[in-house]
């Protein structure tokens, strides 16, 4: 008579003693169940933190909006007051410089910059600016600084809004830039204020 | 063919495929208990992300918080945290954790939304208004319920807006009066079901 193959004798209640191997293996595919089932859900928070950072899918557009409270003095003691609904003026002659980081997307190309405010007596100037490692040379390169757009009020408008194409096709790479507005009021009294700004892209 | 093992490995592999099945269930036991059920985005900010709206207005930090530093009278005692609420999302909750000492005025939570388009004036509407009460650590829940505030980046902006008190009324003292966190509940305006997150929120 042929002895059968030892492991074909094997049955499920012979193999009861291997059984303590069992644990293993379910642990191991739970593991493999939670990496599978995990990995989308991973991916869908991370595209809800690029939709939280401004990103847009293509072909579409959006704005990044930066209201007149929002901007820091450029002199630590400058004296700024807000007037109303978001507006801030100051109040000190020679400090009519305001500042604002801008986070915009990555790879989104910017279209316009957009000001609002008033101005009675001196035109009220928003500068855009790129702050960009991009071409620096040396051990310790300082970033380079590119204004894309530049814009005037006129002297002599209760409240404004004025909008000026940016121009040459400028690109946002957030990995080596960062970009920032600063808003010159001209003068510091109640009727220079910076209201909001706004920049336009596109994907 | 010879394959000697196939008993024994059988059952394993059923038990593997159940746990599999398991597993793919789970993530929807899970999120029924989340904070993020039925697509709540959650986005926060520190107390110290205010901007206080005057010069005038005085201040310090400590553990990221903002405090009131007003010991007598002086400054506009408000604050700004501005909340955006992206394309394709609604602003649906804000929560705010501080703290406040007996001593202290009651804070006057406001969450306004702005609008710009073409026009040289925009329009702001106040969406909401809450008067914190409590003292000690608080935290306050501004629930927009079906007023839901649509994501317009593109035109509109929204802040929260807290009142520490009137100018000649004290803060408290040091560190006593202060906004630790601002919390913005942001969902898809399409979801169906989104009660939940609102409901744990609502409830102390």
């Amino acid at each position: 008579m042929a002895r059968p193959h030892p492991s074909a004798s094997l049955t499920w209640a012979t193999a009861l003693p291997a059984l303590p191997a069992l644990p293993a293996l379910a642990v191991l595919a739970l593991l493999l169940a939670l990496a599978v089932t995990s990995a989308p859900a991973r991916a869908a928070d991370s595209d809800v933190a690029g939709a939280m950072a401004g990103m847009t899918p293509s072909g579409s557009s959006g704005a990044v909006e930066v209201m007149g409270f929002q901007f820091r003095p450029v002199l630590h003691n400058t004296e700024f007051a807000p007037f109303s609904d978001g507006y801030v003026h100051c109040s000190a002659a020679d400090q009519p410089w305001f500042d604002a980081a801008l986070d915009l997307p990555d790879q989104v190309q910017i279209n316009s910059l957009v000001l609002w405010g008033a101005a009675m007596g001196s035109a009220v100037t928003a500068r855009l600016y790129s702050f960009c490692t991009t071409g620096a040379t040396g051990s310790n390169p300082a970033p380079v600084m590119a204004t894309l757009a530049d814009l005037t009020s006129a002297t002599n408008t209760a409240s404004f809004r004025i909008e000026q194409p940016v121009a040459g096709n400028v690109i946002t790479d957030t990995l080596r830039c960062t970009y920032s507005l600063r808003v010159n009021l001209g003068a510091c009294s109640t009727s220079q204020q910076l209201g909001r700004v706004r920049v336009h892209y596109s994907h | 063919m010879n394959l000697p093992l196939q008993p024994l490995t059988l059952p394993p592999l059923l038990l593997a495929a159940c746990l599999l099945a398991g597993a793919a269930l789970a993530p929807g036991v899970l999120q029924a208990d989340s904070p993020d059920a039925h697509n709540w985005h959650l986005s926060h900010d520190i107390g110290m992300a205010g901007h206080r709206a005057s010069s005038t207005d005085l201040y310090n930090s400590d553990t990221s918080a903002y405090y009131c530093r007003h010991t007598g009278e002086g400054g506009t005692r408000r604050t700004f945290w501005p909340i955006d609420v992206p394309e394709g999302l609604a602003l649906g909750l804000v929560s705010v954790l501080g703290t406040r000492h007996t001593s202290s005025p009651a804070p006057t939570l406001r969450l306004y939304r702005s609008c710009a388009g073409t026009a040289p004036v925009w329009t702001v509407n106040l969406l909401a208004t809450h008067v914190v009460n409590d003292t000690g650590e608080f935290r306050a829940l501004i629930d927009l319920g079906q007023n839901m505030v649509i994501g317009q980046p593109g035109t509109c902006t929204q802040w929260l807006s807290v009142q520490f008190g009137t100018s000649s009324q004290s803060c408290g003292g040091h560190r006593r009066f202060g906004i630790k966190s601002v919390l913005a509940g942001l969902r898809d305006p399409d979801q169906l079901f989104f009660s939940n997150f609102r409901d744990a929120y609502a409830t102390p």
